[in-house]
């Protein structure tokens, strides 16, 4: 049997949710801004904050030390409180290639990042990435040379991961912001290189 | 593929066999976000519905559910279970409510196919 994502329910979990959100108002189990400010939460985080962190990273090779001992640390330096669990910065390099994935549930450093892609959740994404990572990875549009190591992480809700990418050639003597911008949420994950836009 | 010799959770899928990685763009809906929320304001204010306990209820609502529901909904329906687990609210409760609303907006709810319909004239 083939694992699908189911997609019922949308319309009536709108309602159930609003359903909810009125009852916990009114009965006074929450208040207005408990929510307003958490759904602040969640919506602001984005993969740019990511990106911004690789291209420190790029840049000034203590930075990158640090990163790699402790990756809450290292966000924590640029503002980015990591607030879910630890946070473990995987390093790619020309011989070996990090790839992230959640197969029993969606963990993402969401605090950091942002909601996961819609990809990172499926369950054939979750499925498969453990059993053929390289063929996950060419159907999200990068293959990856043989000669390259794969290695693939499976997170869990104490501990998350974040990918390093390589700085791509041609970049020397770029400043932070435009180093960013060759850093895209899938590279953040594994599932892109990073790429001279 | 489940093995009766070493029982695994319907959840715990990492190495079977599923169909193609879709590179599908899709931004969760404003409701998704105001039900993460939800979850996330019971924990901080009163320290329960921790997302250990989310997890529990969707890997324990039963295969057929899991299966069926997309992601955001999967986690709806678990922030469901464990109000009325909690005492906070109960499931009649809530569906009355749902029904309120819906009647206001000239809709019917259909539980039992989870859909929200126009109300017969």
């Amino acid at each position: 049997m083939l694992i699908c994502e189911g997609e019922a329910g949308g319309d009536y979990y709108a309602l159930m949710t609003e359903a909810m959100h009125r009852l916990l108002l009114e009965r006074g189990v929450l208040a207005p801004e408990d929510v307003d400010t958490l759904v602040a939460d969640l919506t602001a985080p984005n993969s740019g904050w990511g990106a911004r962190v690789v291209a420190r990273a790029w840049v000034d090779p203590g930075f990158k030390a640090r990163l790699l001992a402790d990756g809450r640390a290292g966000c924590a330096e640029l503002g980015y409180p990591v607030r879910e669990a630890q946070l473990v910065v995987l390093e790619n390099t020309p011989a070996l290639h990090n790839l992230v994935v959640c197969t029993l549930c969606s963990c993402y450093p969401r605090s950091l990042l942002g909601q996961p892609p819609w990809w990172y959740v499926s369950k054939a994404y979750r499925a498969r990435a453990v059993r053929e990572p390289r063929a996950v990875l060419a159907e999200l549009g990068y293959v990856l040379p043989e000669s390259v190591k794969l290695r693939v992480h499976d997170s869990n809700a104490d501990l998350r991961y974040l990918v390093l990418p390589m700085r791509p050639a041609g970049t020397e003597g770029w400043d932070e912001a435009a180093l960013a911008a060759c850093i895209g949420r899938d590279a953040l994950v594994g599932a892109a290189p990073a790429r001279v836009p | 593929m489940s093995n009766p010799e070493s029982p695994r959770g319907y959840h715990d899928i990492g190495g079977d066999p599923a169909g193609p990685v879709e590179k599908r763009e899709t931004v969760p809906a404003d409701w998704a976000m105001l039900s993460e929320a939800l979850r996330n304001a019971m924990h901080r204010r009163h320290g329960n519905l921790t997302l250990d306990e989310l997890r529990r209820s969707f890997e324990t609502m039963g295969q057929e559910l899991y299966a069926a529901l997309g992601f955001y909904e999967r986690r709806a329906e678990a922030l469901a279970r464990l109000l009325e687990e909690k005492g906070v609210l109960t499931r009649a409760e809530i569906t009355a409510r749902m029904e309120a609303i819906a009647a206001a907006r000239g809709q019917k709810v259909d539980h039992a196919a989870r859909v929200i319909g126009s109300a017969p004239r």
